[in-house]
């Protein structure tokens, strides 16, 4: 106990320096910003502040993008609030009973709602954060490559099976990926594989070339000329409290009883669904919401403003969004592809996520648990006193914003290695990835693929030298068993799925 | 996002088929097919195989590519059996930022950030009508300010606002 506070101490010795303060700020304030702009999400965000973090050194640079990543959370409620259209995903939920809200005159109070509900989930996952991770790093530490082989393949394909429309398609994205991640020297015997030649493929495919292309252009021209329409439902909500402003945020005595129970319930859900592979801030906020419906005394309040709808999955998605890092840092696994992005930064910065992490940069995640905190305080403070800001930021037209994030884009890729190949790179799969959309692959498994690729087939290779050649050394060890069991029971599922599944499902989330 | 409905797609020949079948996974599928079969044939043509004990640099990647080949047939299989939304692709707006893109790489290392930031703004407001002369203009130098305030200066990335080597 002693030693957690004494690390909590170290952590905020370090979060409060003036320069990470500032990098958090830049965090969670972007973060704020695209969560509150339709059509660009925290993925797309990342990607473009990726290099950036290249100029910072490795604790600011995870606290920043850490800061985007949750404060997209709490700006994702304000547009599905105000708008009836989600900033993020995590938050088309909170549309359901959120914008019925607005249209009563209370898009005060709902904001008032999910910032509060935003803060406890947050507090809850932070605090467990804390706690299990360390605790899960102890763990990980007795892990042989056996072991890391499997729960890589394990988190690859829950991540890619789990929550998306077509499984077997996810499944193959992430293999592509693999292929992707092996361009490059081979870290073994030193062979170049599939560089051509080429001298800027001696290292590998760039991650911000390809997470950019992948996401940001694609996103682009996917966008360009379908977000117009938005502008215009914009009127409908105009904002009635800029005389009475905290008393406009009142819920009034019987809702401030309701906020307390569904933050404390969507916080359990999205903690738990947070830190499993493949499962996310999405999945948590719509689980949260099925059940306050269920446990609920008249459930047809639901879907006219129910302030419960609103808190338990802004709880959630929040919760899940901290409690995603502890797999992410203590054993290397990302559960989704931010965490992937994660994942690439710190490695860009020679530091391998893993268990030795807590024990050899401890100043990088308790830093980092420490500006949890900080950060979110910084977003109460941002989401209610200054929402004015926000509110503005909806009116900016999509044909000015468009161009604005091509440039930072470009500029961004130039300037890791001031190479046009590089954003010759990020072009290409741009290209890739729009044709992807169109063919309805998703890109997110790709990008897990290549983070994780290169480290899976280093870990297989020593797994199976160690094994003297038997593959089935798998399936002997109990722990890498067990993940290779429910593996295959994903991958049936996933089949299973894909056989009964008469139509493509469509899958439309801003990313 | 919300996707409004495609106003202003093109919608290639063979719409019929393309509604019978889920034409866009056929066609990924067997794209990832032909790229799965080249990976491995190319690893397996040029690196060492090894032996499952101690594998060479040619192993994983020839099982990484039958794998992505198999996946790519299940799925194309699969795509043949239902059908499917037609693919509709809308030429503008790829068009537009694919060519402000390649305007800034071409341009970049020749003219400088701020020239190529310029062209970059200008070609990619191409995507949208009608086309807002003074509001590109005013757009373009706007981010050129601020990508050499924020880059160059902001974060000392050491790279030339103008220069001339064409």
């Amino acid at each position: 106990m002693s030693d957690l506070l004494a690390n909590l101490a170290m952590g905020f010795s370090v979060a409060f320096s003036l320069k990470t303060l500032f990098w958090c700020f830049v965090g969670v304030f972007m973060g704020t910003f695209i969560g509150v702009l339709p059509g660009i999400g925290p993925l797309a965000t990342i990607s473009m502040l990726l290099p950036v973090t290249f100029h910072l050194d490795a604790t600011s640079a995870i606290i920043m993008l850490a800061g985007i990543y949750y404060g997209a959370n709490y700006g994702g409620s304000t547009a599905s609030i105000l708008l009836n259209l989600p900033g993020t995903p995590s938050s088309a939920v909170t549309c359901l009973d959120g914008y019925p809200m607005a249209k009563q005159g209370r898009a005060g109070v709902a904001l008032m709602a999910t910032t509060l509900a935003s803060f406890i989930g947050s507090s809850i996952g932070i605090l467990l954060f804390t706690g299990f991770a360390p605790a899960l790093a102890e763990i990980g530490l007795k892990f042989g490559p056996a072991e890391y082989f499997a729960m890589m393949l394990l988190g690859l394909v829950a991540a890619s099976t789990v929550a998306t429309g077509a499984p077997i398609k996810g499944v193959a994205m992430v293999v592509v990926g693999i292929a992707l991640g092996l361009v490059g020297t081979d870290v073994q015997t030193g062979q170049q594989r599939f560089t051509f030649g080429l001298l800027p493929l001696a290292d590998g495919i760039n991650l911000v070339s390809l997470a950019m292309g992948l996401f940001g252009i694609a996103e682009v021209i996917n966008s360009v000329g379908r977000v117009v329409q938005q502008q215009s439902t914009y009127r409908s909500s105009v904002l009635p409290w800029k005389r009475d402003f905290w008393r406009a945020m009142d819920p009034g005595r019987e809702d401030w009883r309701r906020i307390p129970g569904a933050s404390v319930r969507g916080s359990a859900i999205g903690s738990f669904f947070g830190a499993l592979p493949g499962t996310g801030p999405t999945i948590s906020a719509f689980l949260s919401y099925a059940l306050e419906k269920k446990i609920a005394r008249e459930p047809k309040r639901f879907g006219q403003g129910a302030i419960e709808g609103i808190s338990s999955p802004e709880a959630a998605n929040n919760a899940a969004a901290q409690t995603a890092f502890i797999p992410t840092l203590t054993l290397g696994i990302p559960g989704d592809v931010v965490m992937a992005l994660m994942l690439g930064a710190l490695i860009i910065q020679g530091i391998q996520p893993g268990p030795r992490l807590v024990s050899e940069h401890p100043e990088l995640f308790w830093g980092l648990a420490a500006s949890f905190w900080i950060g979110n305080v910084m977003l109460v403070i941002l989401n209610l006193p200054l929402i004015g800001i926000w509110v503005a930021i909806l009116r900016i037209p999509y044909s000015i914003l468009y161009p604005s994030i091509l440039v930072f884009l470009v500029i961004g890729v130039y300037s890791v290695n001031n190479s046009v190949f590089d954003v010759a790179t990020c072009i290409l799969f741009g290209l890739v990835g729009y044709a992807m959309t169109l063919m309805r692959f998703e890109p997110a498994p790709l990008l897990l693929g290549f983070v994780l690729g290169p480290l899976m087939e280093e870990h297989l290779r020593r797994a199976m030298l160690l094994a003297r050649g038997d593959p089935m050394v798998f399936l002997r060890r109990p722990i890498s068993a067990t993940f290779v069991t429910i593996t295959a029971a994903l991958l049936l599922l996933a089949l299973w799925s894909s056989l009964r599944a008469k139509r493509a499902e469509g899958f439309s989330a801003p990313i | 996002m919300e996707a409004v409905d495609d106003e202003g797609g093109v919608e290639p020949r063979g719409g019929a088929l393309m509604r019978r079948i889920d034409f866009g996974d056929v066609v990924g599928g067997l794209l990832l097919v032909a790229f799965g079969l080249w990976f491995a044939a190319y690893a397996l043509e040029h690196y060492v195989y090894g032996t499952a004990r101690r594998m060479g640099p040619g192993y994983f990647p020839a099982w990484i590519g039958f794998l992505v080949a198999g996946l790519g047939g299940v799925i194309a299989l699969f795509g043949l059996l239902r059908t499917g939304d037609p693919i509709c692709i809308r030429l503008r707006p790829l068009l537009a930022v694919i060519a402000a893109t390649s305007v800034f790489a071409l341009t970049v290392e020749r003219f400088g950030v701020v020239p190529a930031v310029v062209a970059l703004v200008f070609t990619a407001a191409l995507g949208e009508s009608p086309y807002r002369l003074v509001r590109t203009m005013l757009l373009a130098v706007g981010l050129a300010v601020l990508a050499v305030v924020l880059f160059g200066w902001g974060l000392g990335i050491p790279f030339q606002p103008f220069r001339w080597t064409p």
